[in-house]
């Protein structure tokens, strides 16, 4: 039984020895493709999407391969891979305010978050979700609050996500207007007494409504 | 077979395992300061009854792997896992079962990530890639509990002169030098970045520095943001081709080091995120010097 089971142990030893180099070998590689996925491929030539969804109308066995590729290289890229793409953007030279209006409810300020939120998630996730996130996060009265933003695009989102504002709110409003505002910060050489801290937010720079 | 060769002599490094030691003590202290610092937040951000607004199964299929908040149900458990990270974290510090600690923050880190994408910072981000890579490489030879645990052993630690044989620790460099190589372009297509306001710009908004409308950096036409502006832009462009000459290596860690320190210092919002590339950064470090210098510095005799 002893010597069995040393030969058993031996056996896997050797087998651990002998798979190990492949291991190591597949998880650089994938490491290389996943970068490449997620900085390149994903953004510039998928423009975002998975390769799935560019392959809908393919045969089956490319839609496979297709799937796999989502499976194994763009959902692997999200564990720890390859997700570095525009992580530090440049800093928003705005001070932006979003207000939502809801005929039913009082003027709400909301605040949007920052560049933190990545071109990645912006497509993929309801931007009203952060937007009511920091409804929540930076509230500095009972209806404004104080946001930053680049790259806004709120009609994409409140499209989609009435639901979740109506349950925010808690009514269901008839209408939603949401205005965009902003306290621009001025060039170094107009500064003068400007000061972020107490600016005023008075430019209006967009403004939507969904009926 | 050549280019297989090739590829294996630049991914398989016979390496000093000492700055790995170091970068495990430093990774598993930034992980603990991450949690005690997410403490306050850790309910409302993560908890059943938190704001993260999604429904938590909503994203179940999207994920290779499922955060493991989703089906928590109550915030007990949300408190054990916690205190799971807690200890996993004084675990990688100390060097004790520190892969296995390794592990669980990685996955944990995944989870937090996915739980609730809305405060996922750079942090995170920087964090789930260095515990990814650590898991793969041998970083319990140098800077353990018991290697510091006493005089002389922390004596024989510096004169350790072995080797060991990694593969992870080069795709984990490169992924690094990626960060900033991968945000030049949107750099130099802002004029904030060519002019050099961009630290003035920086300073002036209201939520990201620690002293918003710090006067100084507006003086002289923005004077001296112009000169941190250019240093910052200096160094993410040449620190990702530089360091990889081994002459320049030390200052181009210092360089970045500089920067980051100097970016956490000053910008609040992205403190957690510059500290993790600083720790990140101890992994370009030439380690046989290092571990002399050390040597020299605390007077142990190397042959």
């Amino acid at each position: 039984m002893g010597g069995r089971r040393v030969a058993t142990t031996a056996s896997m030893r050797r087998w651990v020895v002998r798979v190990r180099p492949w291991l190591a070998g597949g998880f650089v590689g994938w490491t290389f493709v996943a970068i490449l996925h997620a900085n390149v491929v994903k953004p510039y030539v998928l423009q975002g999407q998975p390769l799935a969804a560019a392959t809908a109308d393919a045969p089956a066995i490319v839609r496979g391969l297709a799937s796999a590729y989502d499976a194994i290289v763009g959902r692997g890229a999200k564990l720890g891979v390859g997700s570095v793409w525009r992580m530090y953007s440049p800093v928003p030279r705005r001070l932006r305010a979003v207000r939502f209006d809801a005929l039913d409810a009082e003027d709400h300020w909301i605040a949007v978050t920052g560049p933190d939120v990545s071109p990645e998630h912006r497509r993929e996730r309801s931007l009203a979700d952060a937007l009511l996130w920091d409804f929540k996060r930076a509230r500095i009265s009972d209806n404004f609050f104080l946001i930053r933003y680049e790259d806004f695009l709120p009609w994409l989102y409140l499209s989609t996500s009435r639901e979740r504002i109506t349950r925010e709110l808690g009514q269901p409003p008839r209408a939603l207007r949401v205005r965009v505002i902003s306290a621009p910060i001025p060039a170094p050489a107009d500064k003068g007494d400007w000061d972020p801290t107490t600016a005023v937010f008075d430019r209006i720079d967009w403004e939507y409504a969904i009926q | 077979m050549t280019v297989a060769r090739a590829v294996r002599r630049f991914v398989v490094l016979d390496v000093d395992p000492f700055v790995l030691g170091l970068f495990r003590l430093c990774l598993g202290a930034y992980v603990l300061l991450f949690y005690v610092m997410l403490a306050p937040s850790w309910i409302y951000y993560y908890g059943v009854g938190g704001i993260a607004s999604c429904d938590r199964f909503d994203l179940g299929s999207y994920q290779l792997l499922s955060s493991m908040i989703w089906y928590v149900r109550s915030d007990a458990v949300m408190w054990l896992l916690y205190g799971i990270s807690i200890a996993s974290a004084i675990l990688l510090v100390l060097g004790i079962r520190w892969r296995l600690a390794l592990a669980w923050l990685w996955y944990m880190n995944v989870s937090l990530m996915f739980g609730n994408v809305y405060v996922v910072n750079g942090e995170e981000q920087v964090m789930g890639l260095l515990l990814l890579f650590a898991l793969f490489l041998p970083l319990g030879a140098s800077f353990t509990w018991r290697q510091l645990s006493s005089r002389k052993r922390r004596r024989a630690m510096l004169r350790a002169d072995g080797k060991v044989r990694v593969w992870a620790l080069k795709p984990l460099q490169v992924h690094l030098v990626l960060v900033y190589l991968l945000s030049i372009p949107d750099k130099l297509a802002d004029s904030a970045w060519t002019h050099g306001t961009l630290v003035y710009y920086a300073m002036m908004a209201v939520d990201y520095p620690r002293w918003p409308g710090l006067d100084v950096v507006s003086w002289g036409n923005a004077a001296l943001s112009r000169v941190l502006t250019a240093f910052s832009l200096a160094v993410e462009l040449l620190v990702p081709l530089l360091v990889w000459f081994r002459r320049l290596r030390v200052p181009c860690v210092l360089a970045a080091m500089a920067l980051h320190l100097g970016m956490a210092f000053l910008l609040e919002g992205v403190m957690m995120f510059n500290l993790a590339m600083a720790v990140g950064l101890l992994l370009f470090l030439p380690s046989r010097r290092t571990r002399h210098w050390l040597a020299r510095r605390l007077h142990v005799p190397i042959s």
